[in-house]
């Protein structure tokens, strides 16, 4: 190691490197790919996200970010709760001039519908990549979900008719084939229609038609491809006055509903450490008529237009497959960062 | 592995600018590489750690007597490791993050490179090229092309007061 004069640079190997470097925000990692060919070649290395998306998952410390809905014609807010009050942190300006709307998101992708129903796009707001894709099928009422499937290294959307068909459809990215599975349950008329990406399965809430007092959260499970059912905690939401919602704080899933009595009352429930059920993580009061924020006209509730979002997931995504038809510049523009 | 008695044994580290310091035996094997080497019976003389310069040697003792004097708890220990880190400069964390790695300590491991991570984090390019010592190998041409892949995460930077 240099002494005297030239101890101004220290030299620390590469692996040690990497060990801060899992450490910092999406942001500053992506800006040090500047630094040189090496930390460029280390920060777009598939292993290196892997880890980093999963070590930013398991960590509590992190701040909550929460995506707006409202403005999503022209793309969407990032939006910090802060205070009591949601702040606007940054603006995601959708790639497509036609008037596609947000769905859902996943480690820092976003998926997007066009009106036409029958196409789809994966859109990465922090590099510009999208990638197209086609639907089997062009129903109007449907919610969807995407998610990371570890166990072939690739995404999944995931599909659900909100009517009578028996099926769901599952997507793979990697592959570019739907498949077609059979629900748990008959009932999905009323399921939520965004599915919440949380710890490698997407989560939503459905409510029983004849009898609202009845509401399930169910779950894709991208290991097996099932939708499977969650047990809700005791006391949330449960009738059409009082809607329960999910969302991710603090690295947990979480159940919030407005209190019986108060409506500007919310309480939180967490799953507990061995996620085997659910506790009272905060109770938090929360005016929807008072809220805006920047970008946003309309004052905004907490449940209907916010979806957690945690910008340090926000990351790249590789090796997405080469859709089915002519979008070979889009794919290559997808895999830009795996030079 | 010498048998358990009554007192308590003590180990002697030499820096690789030969300065001696002597460590409880129970704080020391924090660090792996110690470890192994008092259970392979290599311990008996003095301990020579050729990566390591007597201050920083003497920090990281500082460390190893702190952290084991704290029971098992979690929070504690986190706040001494905050402590222990919060006036430490750029260099210093450097030095240690290598005497970490090298005396194979995972718990100063992690606290010195969220540490690292926390001052870098909203630092320009070319500090970071300064402070690690990395030559930038872009042409001017390929360096605008990376830096506008990803424009907006240039916004907010610190300026670069310092060297």
């Amino acid at each position: 190691m240099a002494e005297g004069n030239n101890r101004n640079a220290v030299h620390i190997p590469i692996h040690v490197i990497e060990t801060i470097l899992f450490k910092l925000p999406a942001k500053s990692v992506l800006r040090f790919r500047a630094v040189s060919r090496s930390w460029r070649n280390l920060i777009s290395d598939p292993a290196f996200h892997r880890t980093y998306i999963r070590g930013y998952q398991n960590s509590s410390s992190q701040p909550n970010l929460f995506v707006s809905k409202p403005s999503y014609r022209h793309g969407v807010s990032l939006v910090k709760f802060e205070g009591g009050k949601f702040v606007a942190v940054r603006q995601l300006v959708n790639p497509n001039t036609r008037d596609w709307s947000v769905s859902c998101f996943c480690d820092g992708l976003v998926l997007l519908r066009p009106p036409s129903l029958s196409n789809y796009v994966l859109w990465n707001p922090s590099t510009g990549a999208t990638m197209e894709f086609y639907s089997r099928w062009s129903l109007s009422l449907t919610s969807a979900g995407m998610c990371y499937g570890p166990i072939l290294d690739e995404f999944k959307v995931v599909v659900i008719a909100r009517s009578w068909l028996p099926d769901y459809i599952v997507y793979s990215c990697r592959t570019g084939i739907w498949e077609k599975r059979r629900k748990p349950f008959a009932k999905t008329d009323q399921v939520s229609e965004s599915g919440l990406y949380f710890d490698g399965a997407v989560y939503w809430l459905n409510v029983d038609d004849d009898n609202p007092n009845i509401v399930k959260i169910f779950y894709f499970d991208p290991r097996d491809d099932q939708l499977k059912i969650l047990k809700k905690p005791a006391g949330a939401g449960g009738n059409n006055d009082r809607p329960i919602f999910l969302t991710c704080l603090k690295g947990r899933l979480c159940v919030y509903s407005n209190d019986a009595k108060d409506e500007t009352v919310v309480r939180i429930w967490t799953r507990n450490e061995n996620n085997s059920s659910w506790d009272v993580l905060m109770i938090l009061v929360y005016d929807a008529r008072e809220q805006k924020f920047e970008g946003c006209d309309k004052p905004v509730g907490f449940g209907e237009v916010f979806v957690p979002y945690v910008d340090n997931r926000f990351f790249p995504v590789q090796k997405v497959a080469r859709p089915k038809r002519k979008r070979n510049t889009l794919h290559s523009n997808l895999c830009e960062l795996s030079d | 592995m010498a048998a358990e008695t009554g007192t308590p044994t003590t180990l002697t580290l030499k820096s690789n600018d030969d300065e001696l310091f002597s460590v409880a035996e129970s704080a020391a094997i924090l660090s792996v590489t110690i470890r192994n080497m008092v259970e392979d019976g290599c311990a008996g003389g003095v301990i020579p750690l050729d990566n390591v310069d007597g201050k920083t040697l003497a920090s990281v003792i500082t460390y190893m007597n702190g952290i084991s004097a704290i029971p098992a708890d979690e929070e504690k220990k986190k706040s001494y490791r905050d402590k222990f880190l919060s006036d430490k400069d750029f260099e210093t964390l450097a030095d240690m993050v290598l005497a970490a790695n090298y005396l194979n300590m995972s718990c100063l491991m992690d606290a010195v490179s969220a540490k690292i991570a926390q001052v870098m984090e909203k630092k320009s390019v070319g500090w970071v090229r300064r402070k690690f010592g990395i030559e930038n190998d872009y042409t001017p041409e390929e360096e605008a092309a990376v830096k506008e892949e990803h424009k907006w995460t240039f916004e907010g930077v610190e300026t670069d007061d310092d060297n």
